[in-house]
Protein backbone atom coordinates (compact mmCIF):
# COMPACT_ATOMS: atom_id res chain seq x y z
CA UNK A 1 0.00 0.00 0.00
CA UNK A 2 2.83 2.36 0.82
CA UNK A 3 4.15 2.09 -2.74
CA UNK A 4 0.88 3.19 -4.27
CA UNK A 5 0.92 6.93 -4.98
CA UNK A 6 -2.18 8.66 -6.23
CA UNK A 7 -1.90 10.19 -9.67
CA UNK A 8 -5.08 11.94 -10.89
CA UNK A 9 -4.23 11.32 -14.53
CA UNK A 10 -3.68 7.64 -14.01
CA UNK A 11 -6.27 6.84 -11.37
CA UNK A 12 -9.13 9.16 -12.32
CA UNK A 13 -10.36 6.71 -14.92
CA UNK A 14 -10.10 3.93 -12.37
CA UNK A 15 -12.35 5.84 -9.98
CA UNK A 16 -14.89 6.40 -12.72
CA UNK A 17 -15.00 2.70 -13.51
CA UNK A 18 -15.20 1.94 -9.78
CA UNK A 19 -18.27 4.12 -9.44
CA UNK A 20 -19.76 2.29 -12.39
CA UNK A 21 -19.15 -1.04 -10.67
CA UNK A 22 -17.08 -2.20 -13.61
CA UNK A 23 -13.73 -3.05 -12.08
CA UNK A 24 -12.16 -6.41 -11.64
CA UNK A 25 -11.65 -7.51 -8.04
CA UNK A 26 -7.92 -6.73 -8.32
CA UNK A 27 -8.66 -3.20 -9.53
CA UNK A 28 -11.13 -2.67 -6.70
CA UNK A 29 -8.37 -3.50 -4.23
CA UNK A 30 -6.17 -0.86 -5.86
CA UNK A 31 -8.93 1.72 -5.50
CA UNK A 32 -9.54 0.72 -1.89
CA UNK A 33 -5.88 1.15 -1.07
CA UNK A 34 -5.74 4.53 -2.77
CA UNK A 35 -8.77 5.72 -0.79
CA UNK A 36 -7.29 4.44 2.44
CA UNK A 37 -3.91 6.03 1.91
CA UNK A 38 -4.39 9.41 0.25
CA UNK A 39 -6.41 12.44 1.19
CA UNK A 40 -5.97 13.75 -2.33
CA UNK A 41 -7.42 10.53 -3.71
CA UNK A 42 -10.42 10.82 -1.40
CA UNK A 43 -11.04 14.38 -2.51
CA UNK A 44 -10.76 13.42 -6.16
CA UNK A 45 -13.07 10.48 -5.60
CA UNK A 46 -15.64 12.60 -3.77
CA UNK A 47 -15.57 15.30 -6.44
CA UNK A 48 -16.17 12.71 -9.12
CA UNK A 49 -18.98 11.12 -7.12
CA UNK A 50 -20.69 14.48 -6.54
CA UNK A 51 -20.57 15.26 -10.23
CA UNK A 52 -21.97 11.85 -10.93
CA UNK A 53 -24.78 12.36 -8.43
CA UNK A 54 -25.52 15.78 -9.85
CA UNK A 55 -25.64 14.35 -13.32
CA UNK A 56 -28.32 11.96 -12.26
CA UNK A 57 -30.46 14.89 -11.22
CA UNK A 58 -30.21 16.52 -14.63
CA UNK A 59 -33.31 15.67 -16.65
CA UNK A 60 -31.45 15.29 -19.92
CA UNK A 61 -29.32 12.55 -18.43
CA UNK A 62 -31.97 10.66 -16.52
CA UNK A 63 -33.00 8.50 -19.43
CA UNK A 64 -30.05 7.40 -21.55
CA UNK A 65 -31.93 7.67 -24.83
CA UNK A 66 -28.98 6.28 -26.75
CA UNK A 67 -29.44 3.04 -24.87
CA UNK A 68 -33.21 2.92 -25.14
CA UNK A 69 -34.69 2.72 -28.64
CA UNK A 70 -37.50 5.32 -29.07
CA UNK A 71 -36.99 6.31 -25.43
CA UNK A 72 -39.12 3.48 -24.04
CA UNK A 73 -38.26 0.23 -22.37
CA UNK A 74 -39.69 -2.23 -24.89
CA UNK A 75 -38.39 -5.75 -24.42
CA UNK A 76 -36.62 -4.76 -21.24
CA UNK A 77 -39.96 -4.75 -19.45
CA UNK A 78 -40.20 -8.49 -19.84
CA UNK A 79 -36.74 -9.02 -18.41
CA UNK A 80 -37.57 -6.54 -15.66
CA UNK A 81 -40.71 -8.45 -14.79
CA UNK A 82 -38.77 -11.68 -14.72
CA UNK A 83 -36.24 -10.17 -12.34
CA UNK A 84 -33.49 -10.87 -14.83
CA UNK A 85 -31.91 -7.43 -15.00
CA UNK A 86 -28.68 -6.84 -13.14
CA UNK A 87 -28.97 -4.26 -10.39
CA UNK A 88 -27.39 -1.37 -12.30
CA UNK A 89 -29.80 -1.88 -15.19
CA UNK A 90 -32.69 -2.47 -12.81
CA UNK A 91 -32.14 0.94 -11.25
CA UNK A 92 -32.09 2.62 -14.65
CA UNK A 93 -35.33 0.93 -15.67
CA UNK A 94 -36.99 1.71 -12.34
CA UNK A 95 -36.01 5.35 -12.73
CA UNK A 96 -37.53 5.42 -16.19
CA UNK A 97 -40.76 3.87 -14.88
CA UNK A 98 -41.11 6.70 -12.37
CA UNK A 99 -41.44 9.22 -15.19
CA UNK A 100 -43.02 7.22 -17.99
CA UNK A 101 -46.72 6.41 -17.64
CA UNK A 102 -46.69 4.58 -20.99
CA UNK A 103 -44.10 2.10 -19.78
CA UNK A 104 -45.85 1.72 -16.42
CA UNK A 105 -49.09 0.89 -18.21
CA UNK A 106 -47.28 -1.57 -20.46
CA UNK A 107 -45.67 -3.19 -17.44
CA UNK A 108 -49.04 -3.65 -15.75
CA UNK A 109 -50.51 -5.04 -18.95
CA UNK A 110 -47.64 -7.48 -19.29
CA UNK A 111 -48.04 -8.55 -15.69
CA UNK A 112 -51.78 -9.10 -16.10
CA UNK A 113 -51.12 -11.26 -19.13
CA UNK A 114 -48.63 -13.35 -17.21
CA UNK A 115 -50.98 -13.81 -14.30
CA UNK A 116 -53.66 -14.96 -16.74
CA UNK A 117 -51.28 -17.49 -18.29
CA UNK A 118 -50.24 -18.81 -14.90
CA UNK A 119 -53.83 -19.23 -13.81
CA UNK A 120 -54.71 -21.46 -16.77
CA UNK A 121 -55.27 -25.05 -15.60
CA UNK A 122 -52.98 -27.76 -16.87
CA UNK A 123 -50.69 -25.48 -18.82
CA UNK A 124 -47.13 -26.67 -18.78
CA UNK A 125 -45.12 -23.98 -20.52
CA UNK A 126 -41.64 -22.65 -20.20
CA UNK A 127 -43.14 -19.92 -18.06
CA UNK A 128 -44.18 -22.38 -15.41
CA UNK A 129 -40.81 -24.07 -15.65
CA UNK A 130 -39.15 -20.76 -14.97
CA UNK A 131 -41.37 -20.23 -11.98
CA UNK A 132 -40.54 -23.65 -10.63
CA UNK A 133 -36.84 -22.96 -11.11
CA UNK A 134 -36.99 -19.72 -9.17
CA UNK A 135 -35.55 -20.24 -5.69
CA UNK A 136 -38.46 -20.33 -3.26
CA UNK A 137 -38.48 -17.25 -1.10
CA UNK A 138 -40.44 -18.70 1.74
CA UNK A 139 -38.64 -21.88 2.56
CA UNK A 140 -36.26 -22.13 5.42
CA UNK A 141 -35.79 -19.71 8.24
CA UNK A 142 -34.07 -16.37 7.94
CA UNK A 143 -32.32 -15.10 10.96
CA UNK A 144 -33.08 -11.74 12.40
CA UNK A 145 -29.71 -10.31 13.36
CA UNK A 146 -30.21 -8.80 16.72
CA UNK A 147 -28.98 -8.89 20.23
CA UNK A 148 -30.56 -8.69 23.62
CA UNK A 149 -34.28 -8.55 24.14
CA UNK A 150 -35.09 -7.78 20.54
CA UNK A 151 -33.56 -10.97 19.20
CA UNK A 152 -35.12 -13.06 21.92
CA UNK A 153 -38.53 -11.54 21.39
CA UNK A 154 -38.35 -11.86 17.61
CA UNK A 155 -37.15 -15.44 17.78
CA UNK A 156 -39.90 -16.30 20.20
CA UNK A 157 -42.37 -14.65 17.88
CA UNK A 158 -41.29 -16.78 14.95
CA UNK A 159 -41.48 -19.97 16.93
CA UNK A 160 -44.78 -18.97 18.46
CA UNK A 161 -46.32 -18.27 15.08
CA UNK A 162 -45.19 -21.60 13.79
CA UNK A 163 -47.31 -23.33 16.41
CA UNK A 164 -50.14 -20.84 16.38
CA UNK A 165 -53.23 -22.83 15.53
CA UNK A 166 -56.95 -22.57 15.07
CA UNK A 167 -58.16 -20.14 12.46
CA UNK A 168 -54.93 -18.17 12.35
CA UNK A 169 -54.24 -16.59 8.97
CA UNK A 170 -51.15 -17.70 7.11
CA UNK A 171 -48.73 -15.01 8.24
CA UNK A 172 -45.06 -15.89 7.97
CA UNK A 173 -43.63 -13.18 10.14
CA UNK A 174 -40.03 -13.80 9.26
CA UNK A 175 -40.94 -12.91 5.68
CA UNK A 176 -42.75 -9.77 6.77
CA UNK A 177 -39.51 -8.27 8.08
CA UNK A 178 -37.71 -9.22 4.88
CA UNK A 179 -40.43 -7.78 2.70
CA UNK A 180 -40.66 -4.53 4.61
CA UNK A 181 -36.92 -3.91 4.58
CA UNK A 182 -36.64 -4.79 0.88
CA UNK A 183 -39.32 -2.26 -0.02
CA UNK A 184 -38.04 0.35 2.42
CA UNK A 185 -34.59 0.16 0.84
CA UNK A 186 -35.95 2.12 -2.14
CA UNK A 187 -36.71 5.11 0.09
CA UNK A 188 -34.30 8.02 0.67
CA UNK A 189 -34.33 7.52 4.44
CA UNK A 190 -32.86 4.06 4.06
CA UNK A 191 -29.44 5.68 3.65
CA UNK A 192 -29.37 6.88 7.26
CA UNK A 193 -31.75 4.55 9.11
CA UNK A 194 -30.35 1.10 9.90
CA UNK A 195 -33.39 -0.92 8.82
CA UNK A 196 -31.15 -3.26 6.88
CA UNK A 197 -29.84 -4.36 10.23
CA UNK A 198 -32.90 -6.51 10.80
CA UNK A 199 -32.35 -8.94 8.01
CA UNK A 200 -29.62 -11.36 7.25
CA UNK A 201 -29.16 -14.77 5.75
CA UNK A 202 -29.81 -18.06 7.61
CA UNK B 1 -18.75 1.76 -20.02
CA UNK B 2 -17.47 4.14 -22.68
CA UNK B 3 -20.87 5.84 -22.91
CA UNK B 4 -21.07 6.17 -19.14
CA UNK B 5 -17.67 7.78 -19.01
CA UNK B 6 -18.58 10.17 -21.78
CA UNK B 7 -21.53 11.16 -19.62
CA UNK B 8 -19.27 11.72 -16.65
CA UNK B 9 -16.72 13.74 -18.57
CA UNK B 10 -19.40 15.65 -20.47
CA UNK B 11 -21.24 16.22 -17.25
CA UNK B 12 -18.11 17.50 -15.58
CA UNK B 13 -17.70 20.12 -18.27
CA UNK B 14 -21.38 21.00 -18.10
CA UNK B 15 -21.35 21.29 -14.33
CA UNK B 16 -18.31 23.57 -14.34
CA UNK B 17 -20.01 25.70 -16.95
CA UNK B 18 -23.34 25.85 -15.17
CA UNK B 19 -22.55 26.12 -11.49
CA UNK B 20 -18.85 26.80 -11.43
CA UNK B 21 -18.03 24.85 -8.30
CA UNK B 22 -19.05 21.58 -6.70
CA UNK B 23 -20.82 22.15 -3.37
CA UNK B 24 -18.84 20.96 -0.36
CA UNK B 25 -21.86 20.08 1.76
CA UNK B 26 -25.38 19.04 0.98
CA UNK B 27 -27.64 21.97 1.83
CA UNK B 28 -30.91 20.10 2.22
CA UNK B 29 -32.00 16.76 3.52
CA UNK B 30 -32.79 15.24 0.15
CA UNK B 31 -29.33 16.17 -1.13
CA UNK B 32 -27.67 14.68 1.91
CA UNK B 33 -29.67 11.46 1.72
CA UNK B 34 -28.68 11.15 -1.94
CA UNK B 35 -25.03 11.62 -0.94
CA UNK B 36 -25.35 9.08 1.88
CA UNK B 37 -26.99 6.62 -0.48
CA UNK B 38 -23.95 6.82 -2.76
CA UNK B 39 -21.37 6.67 0.04
CA UNK B 40 -18.67 4.03 -0.05
CA UNK B 41 -17.76 2.57 3.34
CA UNK B 42 -17.57 -0.54 5.45
CA UNK B 43 -17.20 -1.49 9.08
CA UNK B 44 -19.20 -2.56 12.09
CA UNK B 45 -22.26 -0.76 13.33
CA UNK B 46 -23.97 -0.94 16.71
CA UNK B 47 -27.71 -0.28 16.63
CA UNK B 48 -30.11 0.02 19.51
CA UNK B 49 -33.64 1.03 20.41
CA UNK B 50 -34.79 2.18 23.84
CA UNK B 51 -38.49 2.41 24.47
CA UNK B 52 -40.57 2.34 27.65
CA UNK B 53 -37.68 0.87 29.62
CA UNK B 54 -36.99 -1.87 27.10
CA UNK B 55 -33.71 -1.90 25.24
CA UNK B 56 -32.70 -3.93 22.22
CA UNK B 57 -29.14 -3.74 20.92
CA UNK B 58 -27.10 -5.52 18.29
CA UNK B 59 -23.99 -5.26 16.15
CA UNK B 60 -23.76 -5.90 12.44
CA UNK B 61 -21.07 -5.84 9.79
CA UNK B 62 -21.85 -3.59 6.87
CA UNK B 63 -20.41 -2.77 3.48
CA UNK B 64 -22.02 0.03 1.49
CA UNK B 65 -21.49 0.88 -2.16
CA UNK B 66 -23.65 2.74 -4.65
CA UNK B 67 -26.89 2.47 -2.70
CA UNK B 68 -26.43 -1.22 -1.94
CA UNK B 69 -25.59 -2.46 1.55
CA UNK B 70 -24.36 -5.91 2.46
CA UNK B 71 -25.17 -6.66 6.08
CA UNK B 72 -24.71 -9.64 8.34
CA UNK B 73 -21.86 -11.46 9.94
CA UNK B 74 -19.34 -13.94 8.56
CA UNK B 75 -20.91 -16.08 5.87
CA UNK B 76 -24.40 -14.93 6.81
CA UNK B 77 -25.03 -12.05 4.44
CA UNK B 78 -27.86 -10.21 2.74
CA UNK B 79 -27.48 -7.47 0.13
CA UNK B 80 -30.12 -4.77 0.21
CA UNK B 81 -30.85 -1.52 -1.64
CA UNK B 82 -32.98 0.19 -4.25
CA UNK B 83 -36.00 -1.97 -3.44
CA UNK B 84 -34.02 -5.17 -3.86
CA UNK B 85 -32.81 -7.79 -1.43
CA UNK B 86 -30.91 -10.98 -2.02
CA UNK B 87 -29.49 -13.55 0.31
CA UNK B 88 -25.94 -14.58 -0.40
CA UNK B 89 -26.56 -18.19 0.58
CA UNK B 90 -27.28 -21.44 -1.27
CA UNK B 91 -31.01 -20.65 -1.48
CA UNK B 92 -30.19 -17.62 -3.60
CA UNK B 93 -33.52 -16.11 -2.56
CA UNK B 94 -33.95 -12.64 -4.03
CA UNK B 95 -36.77 -10.15 -3.99
CA UNK B 96 -37.30 -7.02 -6.07
CA UNK B 97 -39.98 -4.39 -5.51
CA UNK B 98 -41.40 -2.21 -8.23
CA UNK B 99 -42.13 1.03 -6.42
CA UNK B 100 -42.33 4.15 -8.48
CA UNK B 101 -43.84 6.76 -6.17
CA UNK B 102 -41.57 8.99 -4.12
CA UNK B 103 -42.65 10.95 -1.07
CA UNK B 104 -41.49 14.54 -0.64
CA UNK B 105 -39.76 14.37 2.74
CA UNK B 106 -39.26 18.12 2.86
CA UNK B 107 -42.96 18.59 3.47
CA UNK B 108 -42.31 17.33 6.98
CA UNK B 109 -38.60 17.67 7.69
CA UNK B 110 -36.00 20.38 7.60
CA UNK B 111 -32.28 20.23 8.17
CA UNK B 112 -29.76 22.55 9.76
CA UNK B 113 -26.00 22.24 10.22
CA UNK B 114 -24.93 21.34 13.74
CA UNK B 115 -21.24 22.13 13.42
CA UNK B 116 -18.03 20.14 13.07
CA UNK B 117 -17.23 17.09 15.15
CA UNK B 118 -15.19 13.90 15.08
CA UNK B 119 -16.11 10.24 14.92
CA UNK B 120 -13.52 7.50 15.37
CA UNK B 121 -10.87 10.17 15.00
CA UNK B 122 -12.17 11.25 11.61
CA UNK B 123 -13.45 14.66 10.64
CA UNK B 124 -17.22 14.82 10.59
CA UNK B 125 -20.06 17.28 10.83
CA UNK B 126 -23.48 17.20 12.41
CA UNK B 127 -26.82 17.52 10.61
CA UNK B 128 -29.90 18.19 12.69
CA UNK B 129 -33.17 17.03 11.17
CA UNK B 130 -36.12 18.96 12.50
CA UNK B 131 -39.85 18.31 12.38
CA UNK B 132 -42.04 21.36 13.06
CA UNK B 133 -39.15 22.92 14.97
CA UNK B 134 -38.56 19.80 17.06
CA UNK B 135 -35.22 17.98 16.82
CA UNK B 136 -36.21 14.61 15.39
CA UNK B 137 -32.88 13.22 14.29
CA UNK B 138 -29.18 13.99 14.56
CA UNK B 139 -26.83 12.59 11.96
CA UNK B 140 -23.05 12.61 12.22
CA UNK B 141 -21.69 12.67 8.69
CA UNK B 142 -18.19 11.50 7.87
CA UNK B 143 -16.51 14.38 6.05
CA UNK B 144 -14.66 12.49 3.38
CA UNK B 145 -17.21 9.82 2.50
CA UNK B 146 -20.60 11.40 3.40
CA UNK B 147 -21.39 8.19 5.28
CA UNK B 148 -23.76 8.46 8.26
CA UNK B 149 -21.36 7.28 10.95
CA UNK B 150 -23.77 7.90 13.82
CA UNK B 151 -27.46 8.69 14.11
CA UNK B 152 -29.86 9.41 16.92
CA UNK B 153 -33.65 9.47 16.58
CA UNK B 154 -35.49 11.33 19.30
CA UNK B 155 -38.84 10.67 20.90
CA UNK B 156 -41.22 13.52 21.56
CA UNK B 157 -39.89 13.96 25.12
CA UNK B 158 -36.40 14.55 23.71
CA UNK B 159 -35.02 11.19 24.79
CA UNK B 160 -33.01 9.05 22.38
CA UNK B 161 -35.31 6.43 20.96
CA UNK B 162 -32.95 4.80 18.47
CA UNK B 163 -29.25 5.17 17.85
CA UNK B 164 -26.64 3.72 15.57
CA UNK B 165 -22.92 4.20 15.50
CA UNK B 166 -20.08 2.84 13.42
CA UNK B 167 -17.58 1.28 15.81
CA UNK B 168 -15.18 0.33 13.03
CA UNK B 169 -15.04 2.35 9.85
CA UNK B 170 -13.23 2.36 6.52
CA UNK B 171 -13.88 4.24 3.30
CA UNK B 172 -13.32 1.12 1.26
CA UNK B 173 -15.30 -2.02 0.54
CA UNK B 174 -14.40 -5.57 -0.38
CA UNK B 175 -14.00 -6.55 -4.03
CA UNK B 176 -17.20 -8.59 -3.95
CA UNK B 177 -19.25 -5.41 -3.64
CA UNK B 178 -18.19 -4.32 -7.12
CA UNK B 179 -19.27 -7.54 -8.78
CA UNK B 180 -22.37 -7.57 -10.93
CA UNK B 181 -25.17 -9.67 -9.52
CA UNK B 182 -27.08 -11.90 -11.88
CA UNK B 183 -29.59 -13.40 -9.48
CA UNK B 184 -33.11 -14.17 -10.65
CA UNK B 185 -35.35 -11.92 -8.58
CA UNK B 186 -38.90 -12.54 -7.49
CA UNK B 187 -40.71 -9.39 -8.55
CA UNK B 188 -43.24 -7.66 -6.33
CA UNK B 189 -45.69 -5.49 -8.26
CA UNK B 190 -48.13 -3.03 -6.78
CA UNK B 191 -51.69 -4.33 -6.87
CA UNK B 192 -53.66 -1.19 -6.12
CA UNK B 193 -55.79 -0.17 -3.17
CA UNK B 194 -56.15 -2.18 0.02
CA UNK B 195 -59.00 -0.38 1.75
CA UNK B 196 -56.53 1.28 4.09
CA UNK B 197 -55.92 4.98 4.79
CA UNK B 198 -54.26 6.87 1.93
CA UNK B 199 -52.64 9.18 4.45
CA UNK B 200 -51.89 7.99 7.98
CA UNK B 201 -50.68 10.77 10.27
CA UNK B 202 -48.38 12.24 7.64
CA UNK B 203 -47.33 8.92 6.13
CA UNK B 204 -48.48 8.33 2.58
CA UNK B 205 -49.69 5.01 1.31
CA UNK B 206 -47.13 4.49 -1.46
CA UNK B 207 -47.79 0.97 -2.73
CA UNK B 208 -49.77 -2.16 -1.92
CA UNK B 209 -48.41 -5.61 -2.69
CA UNK B 210 -49.97 -9.07 -2.56
CA UNK B 211 -48.23 -11.53 -0.27
CA UNK B 212 -48.06 -15.19 -1.32
CA UNK B 213 -50.26 -16.49 1.51
CA UNK B 214 -53.17 -14.23 0.71
CA UNK B 215 -52.02 -11.36 2.89
CA UNK B 216 -51.40 -7.82 1.66
CA UNK B 217 -48.49 -5.49 2.32
CA UNK B 218 -49.33 -1.79 2.37
CA UNK B 219 -46.17 0.34 2.36
CA UNK B 220 -46.25 3.80 3.93
CA UNK B 221 -43.53 6.43 4.00
CA UNK B 222 -42.99 10.05 4.94
CA UNK B 223 -39.71 10.08 3.01
CA UNK B 224 -37.58 9.51 6.09
CA UNK B 225 -39.30 6.86 8.19
CA UNK B 226 -41.44 4.09 6.79
CA UNK B 227 -43.59 1.16 7.79
CA UNK B 228 -45.50 -1.69 6.21
CA UNK B 229 -48.92 -2.84 7.38
CA UNK B 230 -49.52 -6.50 6.63
CA UNK B 231 -53.14 -7.58 6.68
CA UNK B 232 -54.85 -10.95 6.37
CA UNK B 233 -58.37 -12.20 6.79
CA UNK B 234 -59.06 -13.90 10.11
CA UNK B 235 -57.43 -13.40 13.45
CA UNK B 236 -54.16 -14.40 15.08
CA UNK B 237 -53.80 -15.46 18.68
CA UNK B 238 -50.96 -13.02 19.28
CA UNK B 239 -50.87 -13.60 23.01
CA UNK B 240 -50.20 -17.28 22.50
CA UNK B 241 -47.83 -16.61 19.65
CA UNK B 242 -45.55 -14.17 21.42
CA UNK B 243 -43.40 -15.58 24.16
CA UNK B 244 -42.19 -12.83 26.46
CA UNK B 245 -45.16 -10.75 25.40
CA UNK B 246 -45.02 -6.97 25.44
CA UNK B 247 -48.52 -5.59 25.65
CA UNK B 248 -48.87 -2.08 24.34
CA UNK B 249 -51.77 0.25 25.05
CA UNK B 250 -52.63 3.28 22.93
CA UNK B 251 -55.70 5.37 23.78
CA UNK B 252 -57.14 2.54 25.78
CA UNK B 253 -56.68 0.03 22.94
CA UNK B 254 -54.56 -3.09 23.46
CA UNK B 255 -51.88 -4.14 21.00
CA UNK B 256 -48.83 -6.42 21.09
CA UNK B 257 -45.39 -5.26 20.21
CA UNK B 258 -41.87 -6.49 19.59
CA UNK B 259 -38.91 -4.16 19.96
CA UNK B 260 -35.92 -4.92 17.73
CA UNK B 261 -32.71 -2.91 17.47
CA UNK B 262 -33.79 -1.14 14.28
CA UNK B 263 -37.52 -1.72 14.02
CA UNK B 264 -40.79 -2.04 15.87
CA UNK B 265 -43.51 -4.56 15.34
CA UNK B 266 -47.07 -3.93 16.46
CA UNK B 267 -49.73 -6.59 16.05
CA UNK B 268 -53.46 -6.64 16.65
CA UNK B 269 -56.74 -8.15 15.55
CA UNK B 270 -59.58 -6.01 14.29
CA UNK B 271 -62.97 -7.44 13.31
CA UNK B 272 -62.38 -9.84 10.43
CA UNK B 273 -58.75 -8.85 9.88
CA UNK B 274 -55.41 -9.32 11.58
CA UNK B 275 -52.74 -6.63 11.35
CA UNK B 276 -48.96 -6.57 11.71
CA UNK B 277 -47.17 -3.23 11.43
CA UNK B 278 -43.41 -3.37 10.85
CA UNK B 279 -41.38 -0.18 10.63
CA UNK B 280 -38.82 2.22 11.99
CA UNK B 281 -41.06 5.13 12.93
CA UNK B 282 -40.67 6.83 16.34
CA UNK B 283 -43.21 6.19 19.12
CA UNK B 284 -45.24 9.39 18.79
CA UNK B 285 -45.58 8.83 15.06
CA UNK B 286 -46.58 5.24 15.75
CA UNK B 287 -49.34 6.25 18.13
CA UNK B 288 -50.74 8.75 15.64
CA UNK B 289 -50.57 6.16 12.86
CA UNK B 290 -52.37 3.48 14.86
CA UNK B 291 -55.19 5.93 15.42
CA UNK B 292 -55.82 5.90 11.65
CA UNK B 293 -56.26 2.14 11.38
CA UNK B 294 -59.10 -0.14 12.49
CA UNK B 295 -59.02 -0.56 16.26
CA UNK B 296 -58.41 -3.83 18.07
CA UNK B 297 -61.46 -5.96 18.62
CA UNK B 298 -63.04 -9.17 17.44
CA UNK B 299 -66.24 -10.14 15.71
CA UNK B 300 -69.21 -11.20 17.78
CA UNK B 301 -69.75 -14.93 18.25
CA UNK B 302 -72.54 -15.01 15.66
CA UNK B 303 -70.37 -13.46 12.98
CA UNK B 304 -67.50 -15.77 13.85
CA UNK B 305 -69.80 -18.76 13.53
CA UNK B 306 -71.17 -17.45 10.24
CA UNK B 307 -67.65 -16.98 8.90
CA UNK B 308 -66.68 -20.46 10.03
CA UNK B 309 -69.71 -22.02 8.35
CA UNK B 310 -69.81 -20.01 5.16
CA UNK B 311 -66.37 -18.51 4.84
Amino acid sequence: MADLIFDPDVHGELFSAYLDGQLTPAEVIVVSELLDGSGEAIQEFLALRRVRTSLRLLPEFEVPAALLPDGHLGDRLSAYLDGELVTIEHRRVTKHLVDCSDCRAELQELDRARIAVRSLPGVDTTVTEEIAATPPLHHGRRRIVAGGLGAAAAAALLVGLAVGGGSDPAFVLEDLATHHVARASAEPGFAVLPAAFEVSAP
Amino acid sequence: MIIRRVFVIGGLVAMIGVIGTVPALADDLADYLADAGEAVYSGRRVVGTTWDGFESIGVVEIQHLEGMATVGSGSSLATIGGGRMRFDDPSGAALSYVGAAQVDLEERYGVSPGGPTEHLGRSAHVLDVTEAGFLRMRIVVDESSSAPVATEVYALDGSVFRYSSMIEFSVSVGPEMAMTDEHPYEMMLSVGAAGLPIDAAGYQLVDVYAEPQGANQAFYSDGLFSFSVFTATGHMDWQAAIDGELPYAVDGQSYWRVINPASLWVMWNAPGTTFALVGDLPPDHLEAVLDEFPKPGIDGWMKRMWNRLFG
